[in-house]
């Protein structure tokens, strides 16, 4: 899986302290997509006004070498993250063995079978 | 691996508080309450923190980790709606991840009908092992043993004209034991951020292994 954006991005984000949550609630961003995005399972936005928000949000400082060096990678991982995304489309390695559940009871075979497809539509892009 | 592979480590009560100290301290969080869990999973441990809308109410799942050990779902409700609840849930799966990781990573499903295969074959025992040893890793680490003692002292101190009046009455102090253990527990949920059955679970098996006492 090809996720050199979205690695760059988490490695920024994490250079700021922020934990995904608190990133995404002061920028008014979404977690679920920036999760998304870190984890290579979304490609970078194809929009240039999208991207400078982000790279803007990640205190990269607009005309600096970081702010073209993010333009770059996001331009270089637009193109080539399709076929990757082939290879995670195998939701079965992201299966767990335990899950927090209320009752600490198991589930049904029918639920498992509903979960997992509810977490491979989670882990699809949008 | 099959079923039958599946062993839950034999782990006892102690054993999980010496790891949930010795991780702390390896974690530089052994001093600063409440303990900042997010920062723990995402800083240090490179874990990745998904809302999963729906997980609740359609699975009664309130979070897991996932399979690669890469990703810690949490409910989305959970996730931006009880802070308390969503600490727990990342220290829970940190729990899995301290404790099972051999065993999640040995976890080789074929297949989504071979994983469920399996997680049914599972037998309630050694599921509930599992559970059991994450769930007191969290509370272990959310809750420190040793602030825990300083704060429950302090806080029995607080209590004792309630105590002196329950001996008047020619009363044990033990037959008012839940009174007691609910009435400091409420007290030192915004010390530790979790919820008050977090506490009152945490301070009734520490005053049943005797590192706290109500005399």
């Amino acid at each position: 899986m090809s996720d050199l954006f979205g690695e760059y991005f988490k490695k920024k984000r994490l250079e700021m302290r922020k934990t995904l949550r608190q990133f995404c609630l002061e920028n008014g961003l979404d977690p679920g997509n920036i999760s998304k995005i870190e984890r290579g399972i979304l490609p970078p936005p194809q929009s240039g006004e999208k991207l400078a928000h982000y790279a803007k949000c990640l205190g990269i400082v607009e005309g600096s070498d970081e702010w073209l060096e993010f333009f770059d990678i996001a331009r270089t991982d637009a193109g080539r993250i399709p076929e990757d995304l082939l290879a995670d489309r195998n939701i079965v390695a992201k299966l767990p063995l335990v899950f927090r559940t209320l009752k600490g009871q198991k589930l049904t075979g029918e639920q498992l079978e509903k979960f997992a497809r509810a977490l491979e539509k989670l882990n699809e892009p949008e | 691996m099959s079923q039958s592979d599946i062993i839950a480590p034999i782990l006892s009560y102690d054993d999980i508080n010496k790891r949930a100290e010795d991780f702390l301290r390896e974690h530089k969080r052994n001093e600063i309450l409440p303990v900042n869990i997010e920062s723990i999973a995402e800083f240090d441990l490179g874990l990745n923190i998904f809302p999963f809308p729906n997980l609740q109410e359609t699975f009664d799942v309130e979070g897991f980790i996932s399979g690669d050990l890469n990703v810690i779902y949490v409910d989305e409700f959970i996730y931006y709606q009880r802070p308390a609840r969503y600490r727990f849930t990342l220290a829970h799966e940190i729990g899995h991840y301290v404790f099972h990781s051999d065993l999640i990573v040995s976890f080789h499903p074929r297949s989504v009908a071979d994983w469920s295969k399996f997680i049914l074959a599972i037998d309630e025992e050694t599921y509930g092992w599992l559970e059991w040893q994450a769930y007191s890793f969290a509370a272990a680490v959310l809750v420190p043993r040793v602030s825990l003692k300083e704060y429950f002292d302090n806080e029995l101190k607080l209590l004792q004209s309630k105590i002196d009046f329950i001996r008047s009455k020619g009363l044990s102090v033990e037959s008012s034991r839940d009174y007691i253990i609910n009435a400091i527990a409420t007290k030192l949920i915004g010390i530790y951020d979790v919820s008050a059955d977090v506490l009152n679970k945490r301070i009734s098996k520490e005053l049943e292994k005797g590192y706290l006492s109500l005399e």
